[in-house]
């Protein structure tokens, strides 16, 4: 689950403005945390998919009425789009705002990470000239990893970079926190 | 869109806040509405609403009156009735009462003395008003003080305005500024639900004040012929203490009555009519102690509480409540010092002592920043120790300042003379003559002068015999350089004359002139 430390951005932004030096010492503490995580999350990627599903080198047309085609399977791209960030993520409604996490960015990847969340049978509005194509998507899809929970909810769930932190989430979270907390302390003993 | 695992959260409440605060003023604009609806129609509630029309009316009578007041002190009276009727129109148009846009107003009038300035400015934060969810007097207080020339708290409003736009810009540029931004927005806000619901309580008020002003017009009316309204509230006085009086009367002869009957009739029959008569044509020998008994019993009723017992109480409770204020005082005073303490973490002068530690500074330099953070972070004990370790050092430095003054090294020259001293001594020991001075000649009297060439400095010398002056020989055929010493008495010459003597040598040898010295009469070599 999504850990909350209150006073985080305070307390980064005090860092940043009084010992810019410490800060950095910080975030290249917690960064092997986040990259360990990251590393994992691309070991998951294989580097076959599916026949119908995998990259030819040229990108395809949309046949459908979306303006843009189904994207295809590219290992090296779904590795690539697998990242972090040490950076604020945009304020969801309920007022939460992530500071560190986990990115999945490409467009594969986002899908070979989620699919079946909803629908674990397929979309019934598919437009595949496969009828069985969802399904025949998310079964190898569930080959590769079972989609883990981190947190609660169907939106927390994924293949990749969900499972990754579901697997690392202890280790990681300690780290980062006490890397946090220890800042904070060296922060208020220097300007006490 | 990429997926997003967030491993550390933080909880961002802006927003929500704002949120919050709009759905707060729109909860309290129906509530409000509601509020004067159910006070203006409810049949309980006529009393009580003529009360608050009559209060609401005084209010703004008195609004009214402050603020024409205002205008015509700053020379601005025949500004008022305009003014009234542009707030009116205001009020109506934007939704916003005239309780709040009448101060605004009049501190907008009092800041910049000019009418058409203060609309144009209350114009403006009436907008940011509507987009910040800020109130009126708020926007309007910093606006007026940046106008003045204190743009602090027009920063404090967050909206958009940058340090070095404050720093820079005039009012006048930022005003235009900030009209450009936030335009139309006080417009938008009245046009909402929210915004007609407000004008519709507006109105309501309005209606409240109108009736407010015509039920005092009716009492005015009522007291005409009577000298004015000041004795009508007189008789109304009066006629409250009347019936007053008459309730606790009553009260008590219902309970005489029951002493005098013995308890064979209870207070309930007896408030009856026709019992009451009975017993009161019964008992009419009786009536005038009846009634002074009455009155006394008014007068004690009346008088205040004089048991010990029971002002004890009241003291007790008195001093609980004193102290129950203390404590809260207290409790506030810790939490803003606490408050305070944080703030200190961010503070500007903090920062300041911070960049200046990270310096290249003298020990006592950096004491002195120490001790500065100390009394900025009040840590009274690392205060103290710096302070003692300050003064320790500036005494340390205040001594060694005083010992490089007294400072005064050993003229170098000195050696010279030693060294001039010896060479004679050596020349001497090998049989040159050195003690005797060509051109020497004596003279009669005291110390004479010594002569130098015209180029020499003069050379003073102090010894027993006097003051010698550098002065041309004139006598001399060799050109040289003569020094005439004539030496009084058999003793010889004292030490400070025998070194001027030498000095005038040597000083007559370093111009360049062949120099020797000899005696001219007596046997003795003067030994120098």
């Amino acid at each position: 689950m999504p850990v909350a430390v209150k006073g985080l951005v305070e307390t980064q932004r005090a860092l940043r403005k009084f010992d810019p030096d410490f800060y950095k010492a910080m975030q290249s503490e917690i960064r092997p945390e986040l990259s360990g995580m990251v590393r994992e999350a691309k070991s998951l990627v294989p580097k076959y998919f599916l026949g119908g599903a995998m990259s030819d080198g040229t990108e395809r047309e949309s046949r459908t009425s979306r303006s843009r085609a189904f994207p295809t399977y590219d290992n090296v791209q779904i590795r690539r789009g697998l990242t972090y960030s040490m950076g604020k993520q945009k304020r969801q409604r309920n007022g939460w705002q992530s500071m560190y996490s986990l990115l999945n960015k490409s467009a594969m990847g986002a899908i070979v990470e989620t699919a079946g969340r909803l629908n674990p049978g397929g979309d019934s509005r598919s437009q595949s000239n496969n009828p069985d194509a969802g399904r025949q998507f998310i079964d190898r899809a569930n080959q590769i990893s079972r989609p883990k929970q981190v947190g609660r909810g169907r939106k927390n769930q994924g293949r990749l970079a969900f499972a990754a932190v579901a697997d690392n989430m202890g280790r990681a979270k300690a780290a980062i926190v006490d890397a946090i907390e220890r800042a904070e302390a060296k922060y208020r003993s220097t300007t006490r | 869109m990429s997926i997003i695992v967030s491993i550390l959260s933080t909880f961002n409440s802006k927003g929500l806040t704002a949120a919050e605060k709009r759905t707060a003023a729109f909860n309290k604009a129906v509530k409000g509405l509601g509020v004067t609806m159910a006070a203006t129609f409810g049949a309980s509630q006529i009393t009580s609403f003529v009360k608050q029309s009559i209060k609401a009316f005084a209010e703004e009578d008195k609004a009214v009156r402050s603020l024409g007041l205002n205008l015509k002190s700053l020379g601005l009276a025949y500004d008022v009735k305009p003014i009234e009727e542009y707030i009116d129109k205001l009020q109506r148009a934007t939704g916003v009462a005239d309780s709040e846009l009448r101060p605004a107003f009049q501190q907008l009038a009092n800041a910049t003395r000019s009418l058409s300035k203060s609309q144009e400015i209350l114009g403006v934060a009436l907008d940011i008003s509507a987009a910040t969810g800020k109130s009126v007097q708020q926007v309007t207080q910093a606006l007026s003080r940046a106008y003045l020339g204190n743009k602090t708290s027009l920063g404090r409003l967050n909206i958009g305005i940058t340090k070095a736009d404050l720093a820079t810009k005039s009012f006048d540029d930022i005003l235009g500024d900030l009209s450009k931004r936030f335009t139309g927005q006080a417009a938008a806000a009245a046009d909402t639900y929210a915004g007609k619901m407000a004008r519709i309580s507006i109105a309501a008020d309005e209606a409240q004040e109108i009736l407010g002003g015509k039920l005092v017009q009716a009492l005015e009316m009522l007291g005409e012929g009577r000298g004015g309204i000041t004795p009508l509230v007189d008789e109304m006085e009066r006629f409250a203490t009347y019936v007053g009086n008459i309730a606790v009367g009553l009260a008590q002869v219902t309970k005489d009555i029951e002493g005098l009957t013995g308890g064979k009739v209870k207070a309930g029959e007896a408030l009856k009519p026709s019992k009451l008569l009975r017993w009161t044509s019964n008992l009419v020998p009786g009536v005038k102690a009846v009634l002074d008994l009455l009155q006394a019993r008014a007068d004690v009723a009346n008088q205040p509480d004089v048991s010990p017992t029971r002002q004890l109480v009241k003291k007790l409770e008195a001093e609980k409540k004193i102290t129950g204020e203390i404590k809260k005082q207290n409790k506030a005073k810790t939490e803003a010092s606490k408050l305070d303490k944080a703030k200190s973490m961010l503070d500007l002068e903090k920062i300041q002592i911070e960049a200046a530690l990270q310096g290249e500074l003298t020990e006592n330099e950096k004491l002195r920043l120490q001790l500065m953070k100390a009394i900025v972070n009040e840590n009274a004990d690392r205060a103290t120790t710096l302070a003692e370790k300050l003064a320790k050092s500036q005494n340390e430095l205040a001594s060694l300042k005083a010992a490089s003054y007294d400072f005064k090294p050993a003229n170098p020259f000195d050696g010279w003379l030693q060294a001039i001293e010896a060479m004679r001594k050596g020349l001497a020991s090998i049989g040159a003559n050195v003690g005797t001075i060509p051109g020497a000649a004596t003279a009669s009297g005291g110390m004479s002068r010594l002569s130098v060439t015209p180029n020499m400095p003069e050379i003073p010398i102090f010894g027993g015999a006097g003051f010698i002056t550098p002065q041309l020989a004139t006598s001399n055929p060799t050109g040289m350089a003569q020094i005439n010493i004539t030496v009084q008495g058999t003793g010889g010459l004292d030490d400070q004359t025998k070194k001027a003597v030498v000095d005038a040598v040597v000083e007559a040898s370093s111009y360049g002139t062949p120099t020797n010295w000899f005696r001219t009469t007596g046997s003795a070599v003067m030994p120098i």
